[in-house]
């Protein structure tokens, strides 16, 4: 997010340099070339220079214009090949003249080219050339001092344009950054609190109808004597939902079958015999029925004394479980969506949990 | 002590065994195990020969389930009770198929193999709570057709192993659920594979008006 920004901003400022670069070319470089036409060693070179320059700068607009990759170095090399023919063509008595036309134009292009580099390449570029410019002044001291004077006063008035421009240049990219990190830590923040969102989910889906803790709790409290038969009932059930739970973790062709071998393995435990089988197909199953389904299965198995069958069986559009045990009466759950019946003869309960299609 | 019904047991785990001999001794009356052994010769041979009923195990050492030896045994008009630790539906459907009298799995105790040897030994159906599952949940081509009662009742007793249970569930009587699951293992006789020991079966049926002619 704050990369595009960035990268948006960066193409803008980039844009405005190029036209003010092109204005400073063609209303003001230009102009003064064609004035000083007279003066010149040679005007071909000057114009070889002038063309050049622009097309550069030609070259810099184009780019930035269709988001492409810029040929920097060689744009920079023919940069520096106009800028040492513009300053080589003109007599030395008039380089800090009119009729130096180029250097403002040179100075736009070079920091054009070197803008994404960051701040220190474009002072580097721009003390280059504004020493190379002088040190020729210097060289052949032909130059009326007055004029140097001048120039060097405009010199330094220009480079606070292009200073400015670089440092705000730096400054959007320091932004942009910051905006693209602020923006990195809000998403990092926002996965995070949807994945504790969907694992608290999760597990309050999971653990539902668990009634673990505060049936620990009631034990720990000394509230719940383990002696009590209603006590050591609820602790079977719990036991047979938590084998139940961890079941149904597992990847099996079979679920609610998985499911109630975990509900009778803690009576098997106990030492009840248990049958477990099954008859016929069965549509497949959401979670929520199968519990349904294997409830009344647990509170028949924690009361079990010495053996119960379990068997399920399917049909295309319903699948009934059956319970049947001896031992005390069982304390049946109720739950909508399976419909629940009960039968008892001789000591044996029959509890018999149906769901439909 | 003549009319004592008489088994020859064949089994390879002498721990069944023993446990089948000491369950046929506490019956009431007791039932008479003449001989017993880990091959079927036992039942070929003197003094097994002569036992009215065979108790079979479908899986004597080797891999393949003992069916040819079932085959040969009811060919030769001998009343088997397959008693074997296989649950599956094939085999169950399979043995009753060959002609074995009574399918039973070892999960079932002494209560089921006790009667289904006197079933037998009297050419009575017996079907055991695993063979009304395996009938329960046949879906062959060509298998006996069932009425929904029929069906309520088979898949009942597998459920319950109760009769009782069955008959107050279904709001019959005791013995309407035992002509209901009777008559399906008739029909069952009376399909597939000609065997003496079935036509005996639906012979006695028809005889007790457990079934007749034209239901066939």
């Amino acid at each position: 997010m704050g990369d595009l920004w960035e990268a948006r901003l960066q193409r803008g400022l980039r844009l405005a340099v190029v036209v003010i670069a092109c204005v400073h070319l063609f209303a003001l470089s230009l102009p003064l070339m064609l004035a000083a036409a007279p003066v010149y060693r040679s005007l071909a070179v000057e114009v070889v220079a002038f063309v050049l320059v622009a097309f550069v700068l030609a070259s810099i607009g184009l780019a930035v214009w269709r988001e492409r990759r810029l040929d920097r170095w060689n744009l920079a090399g023919t940069l520096v090949v106009a800028a040492v023919l513009a300053l080589v063509g003109i007599p030395s008595a008039y380089l800090v003249e009119s009729a130096e036309w180029s250097f403002g134009v040179i100075c736009w292009a070079g920091l054009l080219l070197l803008l994404d580099h960051g701040f220190f390449a474009v002072m580097a570029f721009l003390a280059g050339h504004v020493l190379f410019r002088f040190g020729l002044l210097e060289v052949t001291g032909e130059a009326d001092p007055a004029s140097v004077a001048g120039a060097a006063i405009f010199t330094v008035e220009f480079l606070a344009y292009l200073v400015g421009i670089t440092l705000a240049a730096a400054l959007l990219r320091r932004m942009a950054s910051t905006v693209a990190a602020s923006a990195r830590d809000t998403e990092r923040l926002r996965t995070a609190e949807a994945v504790a969102e969907r694992l608290h989910r999760d597990r309050q889906e999971r653990y539902a109808g668990l009634d673990t803790v505060p049936l620990l709790t009631g034990l720990a409290a000394g509230v719940l004597d383990p002696a009590d038969e209603r006590v050591r009932t609820r602790c079977a059930v719990e036991a047979g939902r938590m084998r139940r739970l961890f079941a149904e973790q597992d990847d099996v062709p079979d679920p609610l079958l998985h499911e109630l071998r975990a509900c009778v393995d803690s009576a098997e435990r106990r030492g009840v015999t248990i049958y477990l089988g099954s008859c016929g197909a069965r549509p497949e199953m959401p979670l929520g029925v199968r519990r349904a389904l294997t409830e009344p299965v647990l509170a028949v198995l924690a009361t079990a004394r010495s053996c119960a069958r379990v068997t399920v069986i399917g049909s295309p559009t319903s699948v009934t479980v059956n319970a049947v045990a001896d031992g005390a009466s069982p304390e049946l759950p109720v739950d909508r969506k399976v419909a629940v019946s009960r039968l008892e003869h001789d000591g044996r309960h029959w509890v018999e949990a149906t769901w439909r299609t | 002590m003549a009319d004592l019904i008489g088994v020859v047991v064949v089994d390879d785990h002498p721990a069944t065994i023993a446990g089948i001999d000491a369950w046929c001794a506490v019956a009431e009356p007791p039932v008479r195990v003449i001989d017993s052994g880990a091959s079927v010769a036992v039942a070929w041979t003197e003094p097994g020969a002569s036992a009215d009923v065979v108790v079979l195990d479908l899986q004597l050492g080797g891999l393949v389930p003992a069916f040819a030896d079932l085959r040969r045994l009811v060919d030769a008009g001998r009343q088997v009770v397959v008693y074997t630790m296989r649950e599956d539906r094939d085999t169950a459907l399979n043995c009753i198929d060959i002609g074995a009298f009574v399918f039973l799995t070892k999960a079932e105790g002494p209560v089921h193999l006790i009667a289904a040897i006197r079933a037998a030994a009297a050419n009575l159906p017996y079907t055991s709570p695993s063979l009304a599952r395996a009938i329960g949940d046949d879906a062959r081509q060509g298998r006996p057709r069932l009425t929904q009662r029929e069906i309520d009742v088979l898949v009942n007793w597998f459920a319950s192993e109760s009769k009782e249970m069955v008959a107050r569930k279904l709001n019959l009587s005791v013995s309407s659920v035992n002509t209901y699951i009777n008559r399906v293992r008739i029909k069952y006789a009376n399909a597939g594979r000609e065997a003496p020991t079935k036509a005996a079966l639906v012979a006695r049926a028809i005889q007790d008006g457990l079934v007749s002619l034209d239901e066939l």
